[in-house]
């Protein structure tokens, strides 16, 4: 489904990704690791086109098209998601309204009539079960007053209504405690399907416990510098990411 | 017939000797005075006019108008008060409301319809008002030198007056048409309103302002509203004339004693607008609120002038400006409040916030508070920015168009002054109207 081939990125002038390759497929769930600074929400960011990141080098192909020669609007329509790491408030714009845009803009794109009101609440309904999200939070302004966990579970939410194929976590746990990670991830795999991918940016393995991975990466300076399945995740834990530094310096 | 054939007189003198507009308006009097109604004494008629003549129209040496050039329309060669304007083209808002037409500033009965409101109120043209209301309510507040003000006061004759009852509320708006026919030319109308509320009345008012042709008008209005004790008053001012059309328009609402009021002013058209909305709060207790909305576009200039006078103790006052300012338009907005020495325990809030959408669009804001009183809570704020771009591009991550999304923004910006339109099916049919404006 993802094919990220050399890519190479910078902000202004600093260099921040430095050659990178992913393969995802279709039902697998990538877990991306690292330390502060590594790149990974810039990763996050490149893939869903926002343009403050400049890319020098390399490609990214999403179902066997050219990804960086989309927009953010193609992208999403094209099915790309990226739950932001910290969701922006829109005063006077209520989640309702900006979802059946959206919903509607994607419909068109695919060639799909739009939805009428009536069919949308029903499935704004169903939708909202899946991280347990108070229907009366969606009638407000977009995250105006949100809890920080509230925020989140809008995200997977939004997620939930707009059916990616591929499904992009820019630090989705941070700032979470136990019980609202827990709703979080409890949402991510209920839209877990083999027709769609999941890219899990973390810092810290909690998360993975709860959505857990068939692939982990660990991004160092711009790399991938190690992969592995869950276990890595594990080893990272005990070992903590001093042990990936040493490694690398070493080189 | 008379009246007709010194107009044409006087405006084909104009044509000839290139006459300014100062001197076109000095010259009409003369042609007007002896048929100006008897209602306002004719000395007071005369006394405007040598103001006028002394003040002249305002340019921009003065500060009330440093950043609004009447450059313009001062070579203009614009007819006085053509009765023969057409009224075909004016839109009708879609709501339950008595209603009034003037085409290039005089009333057509045919088209107007205010059914009933002799129940509630008494309605007439200011010039057949009794002397003695216009004398105890006439002019009686002008916190500035305003030359354009004089000349409508000294011209008054076509226009409104209504006086509602003790205790009567006025069952539906009241909406005043005002449709600026230029198909045969350039005109210039100064229609002069005077509203009183008595004790524990209410009324919707509300001005339209409309342009038919491709030409240029120049509205010079100035509309009066007293409040009693207790009166409600909501009044607005919905700004559509065509792109060439100058406006400068002066509401005063004076609370005379403890009262409500609500002023909303809409511009989303227009080559030059001017709005000054003064408010006198005269009493204890008095709460007034002040919206406007204005978007720019191509060259326009929209410039309101806002004066909240707290005169007396007691007072709550708000006011919420926005304005979205595209391509090379030009915005100006002038909040004063004025809060004088016995006004203890005013409260008194202002905010101004403006979009601009491109590189060549600009704002002038300006708070002005003038606080002699000790015990007050005032504030103000003034913003001018950009659309939100974390929102676009979140937007965008959604799958919204850019056009969609900055639309969506710009709805948003909006509409907190759009639901300060009481009236559900006005809002509606207004808010329509903006996001079409809006439209890319």
């Amino acid at each position: 489904m993802l094919s990220i081939k050399n890519l190479q990125a910078r902000v202004e002038e600093k260099e921040i990704l430095k050659g990178i390759n992913l393969e995802v497929k279709a039902g697998e769930v990538h877990a991306i690791m690292g330390p502060n600074g590594s790149g990974k929400s810039t990763l996050a960011s490149i893939l869903a086109g926002r343009e403050t990141y400049e890319v020098t080098g390399g490609s990214i192909t999403f179902e066997g098209k050219d990804l960086l020669e989309l927009s953010p609007e193609d992208r999403a329509r094209e099915g790309v998601f990226l739950a932001f790491q910290y969701p922006v408030e829109i005063p006077g714009v209520s989640t309702i309204n900006f979802l059946k845009t959206a919903v509607n803009a994607i419909r068109e794109y695919r060639g799909e009539e739009a939805m009428d009101a009536v069919s949308f609440l029903k499935m704004m309904k169903e939708k909202t079960k899946v991280v347990d999200i108070d229907e009366t939070l969606l009638k407000r302004s977009l995250n105006e007053g949100f809890s920080g966990g509230e925020k989140k579970r809008n995200e997977i939410f939004q997620m939930a209504m707009l059916e990616p194929k591929l499904a992009v976590l820019d630090e989705t746990d941070s700032g979470l405690d136990i019980d609202a990670l827990k709703i979080v991830a409890n949402g991510v795999n209920k839209l877990r399907s083999k027709n769609n991918a999941v890219i899990v940016v973390t810092h810290y393995q909690r998360l993975l416990d709860y959505i857990v991975p068939d692939y982990v990466h660990v991004l160092y300076n711009g790399r991938i510098v190690k992969s592995g399945t869950k276990e890595l995740a594990l080893e990272l834990e005990a070992k903590g990411y001093d042990w990936i530094k040493n490694e690398n310096t070493a080189v | 017939m008379r009246d007709e054939i010194s107009f044409h007189i006087s405006h084909l003198l104009s044509l000839i000797k290139g006459m300014n507009l100062k001197d076109l308006l000095l010259q009409e009097y003369k042609n007007f005075a002896p048929t100006a109604s008897k209602a306002l004494p004719i000395a007071l008629r005369e006394e405007s006019m040598k103001q006028f003549s002394e003040w002249g129209i305002p340019t921009i040496k003065q500060e009330e108008w440093k950043y609004t050039n009447l450059k313009s329309i001062l070579e203009t060669p614009f007819k006085l008060n053509g009765g023969n304007g057409k009224a075909e083209g004016l839109h009708y808002y879609n709501i339950d409301a008595y209603k009034l037409v003037f085409v290039n500033g005089v009333l057509n009965t045919t088209l107007s319809d205010t059914k009933g409101i002799e129940d509630f109120a008494t309605l007439k043209s200011i010039s057949e008002a009794e002397p003695a209301i216009l004398q105890k309510y006439f002019n009686k507040f002008h916190p500035f030198k305003d030359g354009l003000q004089a000349s409508n006061l000294a011209f008054a004759q076509h226009g409104v007056y209504l006086h509602v009852g003790k205790g009567k509320h006025l069952p539906k708006p009241l909406v005043i048409y005002y449709l600026a026919d230029t198909t045969q030319g350039p005109i210039l109308a100064q229609p002069r309103n005077l509203v009183v509320l008595e004790q524990n009345s209410s009324a919707k008012w509300i001005e339209s302002f409309q342009s038919t042709g491709n030409d240029t008008s120049f509205t010079n209005i100035c509309s009066e509203f007293f409040l009693h004790q207790d009166a409600n008053l909501e009044q607005y001012k919905f700004q559509q004339e065509n792109d060439k059309a100058y406006h400068v328009g002066t509401s005063q609402v004076v609370h005379l004693e403890k009262s409500y009021s609500h002023s909303a002013v809409m511009t989303w058209s227009g080559a030059l607008v001017r709005n000054n909305l003064n408010i006198h709060l005269g009493a204890e207790y008095c709460e007034a609120h002040l919206y406007g909305l204005y978007l720019g576009s191509s060259k326009r200039h929209i410039d309101n002038h806002t004066l909240v006078d707290h005169a007396m103790p007691n007072c709550y006052s708000n006011e919420l400006y926005k304005g979205i300012l595209d391509d090379e338009s030009t915005g100006v907005f002038n909040g004063k409040i004025w809060v004088q020495k016995d006004a203890q325990k005013t409260n008194a809030f202002q905010s101004n916030k403006n979009v601009l959408l491109s590189a060549k669009a600009t704002m002038n804001t300006k708070p002005q508070l003038e606080i002699f009183a000790d015990d007050v809570k005032c504030s103000h704020g003034a913003t001018v920015g950009q659309l939100d771009e974390e929102a676009l591009f979140f937007l965008r991550a959604r799958g919204i168009p850019l056009d969609q999304a900055r639309m969506l923004l710009m709805q948003a910006f909006s509409d907190d002054v759009l639901n300060k339109i009481t009236i559900p099916e006005l809002q509606e049919e207004i808010t329509a109207t903006i996001a079409q404006r809006l439209r890319p």
